[in-house]
C-alpha cells in the first residue's frame, strides 16, 4: 500500500511537472544510477565543471557549465540528462 | 616518422601486455566472473581479488643483540596469526587509435578549439591511450589505489583541448564496522600548447588549461539508524593566459601582428557536501543535505549552497523484482544561477524486474521542476525516461551472449535517443559487439568490436567506430588493443 502511495505521488508530480514551461536557463544534471564513473565527461568537459562527487559519480558544476552538450554525447551509458 | 615510432612503441607495449603473465595458462573461454563483464566494457572497473601475496610488516628485522627476542617475537607474530596479506588488483588497457574522416566542416566540435587547423583537417591521424589500475588490500581495513589513464593523438578530437593528456588518481580508504573513510588525490595535466585560449566562467582572461588538482576526503559512519556522509574537495586550476603588451600596442603598425605577454595563474574551488539521513523503516529513509560550493578567487559570484532534503525508498521486493523512488526539495542559493532555479524540486522512480528466461529491464524516470519566487511560476527543468530491456542467452557453457535495446527521452536537453547491441560469441573465445545509436538531435553513431580472450583474462580487441553529427561532420575511428587482468 506504501508502495503504492508513494507512486502515486511521484506520478501527480510528475504530470504536474510535464505540464509546466520549460525553463529559460536549461541545466545538466547527471543520472547517478547510470554513471558508471568513466571520467569520460570530465575529460571532454572544455570549461573543467565537471568533478568526481563523494559517491565517485560526475557531478556537474552548474556555476560554470555553459550548457555546451559535449558531455551528452561522450557519455557512453547516456547518463546525463 | 612520427606515426611509425607510434606504431612501434604501440607494438611493444601490446607484445609486453600479452606476454607479461605466461602463467596464465587457463582455459580459453571467456569468464563468466561479472566483474569481468564489466571490465569488459569501453570504461572498465577493476575487479576483485586475483592474485595473493603473502605479506609480513618489515618492522620485525633481527637485532643480533636481541635476537633471541625477536625471533620470539616472530614466532609470536607467527602464531597469533598477525601476518597480513596484500591482495593486487591489475587492471591494464593498451589501444591505438586511428582517426580516418575529414573534419574540416567544424573545427570547433571535432577538436575542441585547436589552433592548428592543418593538422585537424588532413585525415588519417594516430592516438594512442594507455589505462592501468593498481589496487592493493592492505588489511580488513585499508586498501589502496593508483589509477593512471594517459592519452596521446595527433587530432585532438575527443580529449577537449589538449593532444595529450594524463590523468592520475591516488586512493586510500579505510573501512571497519560503520565507519568509512576515503582519501583521493587526483592530478589531471594537459599538454595545451598548441591549443586556443578558452572563455571560462569566473576567470576573467582567456585560458589555456595546464593542469587540475583535487584533494578529495569522504567520510561516512552509521549511528544506528542515523547516517552521516561528509565529502570536501578542494580543486586548483593551474592556466596560462596573456596579455596585450600595450607598450607594443601604441609604437606598432597595422601590418604588425599583436604582441602578448605571457603568465601563469590558479583558480580555486572547494566543495563540501554534508548529508545527513534517518532509516525510518527497513526501506523508507528521510535526509537532509546541504551543498556549498566556495569560489576561493576574488569574486564570491560563482560560490553556490543548496540546502534541502527528501525521501528515499528503497525496496528490493524478492530475487526478480526492485522498485526505488526519491522525492528531493532543495534551495539554491548562487548569484550566477538564475533566480527562477531558487527552489527545486527532483522526484526519481526506478523499476527493476528479471525474469528466469533469460529477459531483464529496467524503467527509469526523473524529473527536475523548479519553482520562480518572483513569478509564482513552476517550470520544468529536465525530465528523463529511460527503458532498457536485455536478453541474455547462452551458445555454450560459460559463453554468455546478449541483446540489449533501450531508449532515453530527454527532450528538455536534445538528449532523446534509442539504441541497440548485441554481443555474440562466436568461436574459440572470440566475440563480436555491435552497436547502433541514434540520437533525434546530436548524433548517430555505429560500432563493431571484435574481441578474442587469449585467456580468461587478457584478450586483444579490434574496434571500428563511426559518428554522424548531423550535417557537422563525421569522423571514423579504428580501434586496436589489448585488455588485461593479473
Amino acid at each position: 500500500m506504501k508502495r503504492i502511495w508513494i507512486i502515486l505521488i511521484l506520478f501527480v508530480i510528475t504530470i504536474i511537472s510535464i505540464g509546466c514551461d520549460k525553463v529559460n536557463n536549461p541545466e545538466y544534471n547527471v543520472d547517478k544510477s547510470a554513471c558508471n564513473s568513466c571520467g569520460a565527461c570530465i575529460g571532454i568537459c572544455p570549461i573543467d565543471a565537471i568533478e568526481i562527487g563523494a559517491d565517485g559519480k560526475a557531478i556537474i558544476d552548474q556555476t560554470k557549465c555553459n550548457q555546451c552538450g559535449k558531455c551528452i554525447a561522450i557519455c557512453p551509458e547516456d547518463a546525463i540528462y | 616518422m612520427k606515426k611509425i615510432i607510434i606504431l612501434l612503441a604501440f607494438i611493444l607495449l601490446l607484445a609486453s601486455q600479452i606476454f607479461s603473465d605466461e602463467n596464465n595458462n587457463e582455459s580459453n573461454v571467456k569468464p563468466t566472473n561479472k566483474y569481468y563483464q564489466i571490465a569488459r566494457t569501453l570504461y572498465p572497473k577493476p575487479f576483485g581479488k586475483v592474485l595473493s601475496l603473502p605479506f609480513t610488516w618489515l618492522g620485525n628485522l633481527v637485532d643480533e643483540k636481541n635476537k633471541d627476542q625477536d625471533t620470539a617475537n616472530l614466532q609470536e607474530l607467527e602464531n597469533s596469526e598477525v601476518h597480513r596479506k596484500l591482495d593486487f588488483t591489475n587492471w591494464s588497457q593498451l589501444s591505438l587509435r586511428y582517426f580516418t574522416n575529414d573534419a574540416d566542416n567544424d573545427i570547433e566540435i571535432v577538436t575542441g578549439a585547436s589552433q592548428d587547423a592543418d593538422k585537424i583537417n588532413t585525415e588519417g591521424k594516430f592516438g594512442v591511450q594507455y589505462k592501468h589500475e593498481v589496487s592493493a588490500k592492505i588489511n580488513d581495513k585499508f586498501s589502496i589505489s593508483v589509477f593512471d589513464d594517459i592519452f596521446f593523438s595527433e587530432k585532438s578530437h575527443e580529449r577537449r583541448n589538449s593532444f595529450f593528456t594524463n590523468d592520475l588518481r591516488l586512493g586510500v580508504l579505510f573501512q571497519h564496522n560503520n565507519t568509512y573513510l576515503k582519501l583521493k588525490l587526483n592530478n589531471r595535466y594537459y599538454d595545451s600548447g598548441e591549443t586556443n585560449y578558452l572563455s571560462l566562467l569566473g576567470i576573467a582572461q582567456h585560458t589555456q588549461q595546464q593542469m587540475v588538482n583535487s584533494a578529495v576526503i569522504n567520510f561516512k559512519r552509521n549511528f544506528g539508524k542515523f547516517g552521516l556522509n561528509l565529502y570536501s574537495n578542494f580543486r586548483d586550476l593551474e592556466y596560462r593566459y596573456l596579455v596585450l603588451d600595450e607598450d607594443d600596442d601604441n609604437s606598432r603598425d597595422d601590418d604588425e601582428e599583436f604582441e602578448y605577454d605571457e603568465y601563469s595563474a590558479s583558480d580555486y574551488d572547494s566543495y563540501t557536501n554534508a548529508e545527513l539521513s534517518y532509516l525510518i523503516t527497513d526501506h523508507l529513509t528521510v535526509f537532509s543535505r546541504l551543498y556549498y560550493k566556495d569560489d576561493l578567487n576574488e569574486t564570491s559570484l560563482y560560490d553556490m549552497t543548496n540546502y534541502g532534503g527528501g525521501l528515499e525508498y528503497d525496496n528490493k521486493i524478492n530475487l526478480f523484482s526492485s522498485i526505488k523512488a526519491e522525492l528531493q526539495y532543495y534551495n539554491n542559493i548562487s548569484d550566477e544561477v538564475n533566480t527562477e532555479k531558487d527552489h527545486n524540486l527532483v522526484t526519481k522512480l526506478r523499476y527493476s524486474r528479471r525474469f528466469r528466461n533469460g529477459v531483464s529491464g529496467f524503467v527509469s524516470y526523473i524529473n527536475r521542476s523548479c519553482y520562480d519566487n518572483e513569478t509564482s511560476t513552476m517550470y520544468r527543468v529536465s525530465n528523463m525516461l529511460r527503458i532498457h530491456a536485455m536478453y541474455s542467452y547462452s551458445l555454450e557453457n560459460q559463453n554468455n551472449s546478449y541483446i540489449l535495446a533501450g531508449i532515453k527521452y530527454n527532450p528538455e536537453n536534445d538528449g532523446t535517443l534509442g539504441f541497440i547491441e548485441q554481443n555474440q560469441y562466436l568461436f574459440n573465445g572470440l566475440y563480436s559487439t555491435a552497436n547502433i545509436k541514434y540520437s533525434l538531435d546530436i548524433f548517430t553513431s555505429y560500432s563493431f568490436k571484435m574481441e578474442y580472450f587469449i585467456n580468461n583474462l587478457q584478450s586483444l580487441w579490434i574496434k571500428d567506430e563511426l559518428i554522424d553529427y548531423y550535417g557537422i561532420h563525421k569522423q571514423n575511428l579504428v580501434f586496436i588493443g589489448s585488455t588485461m587482468i593479473f
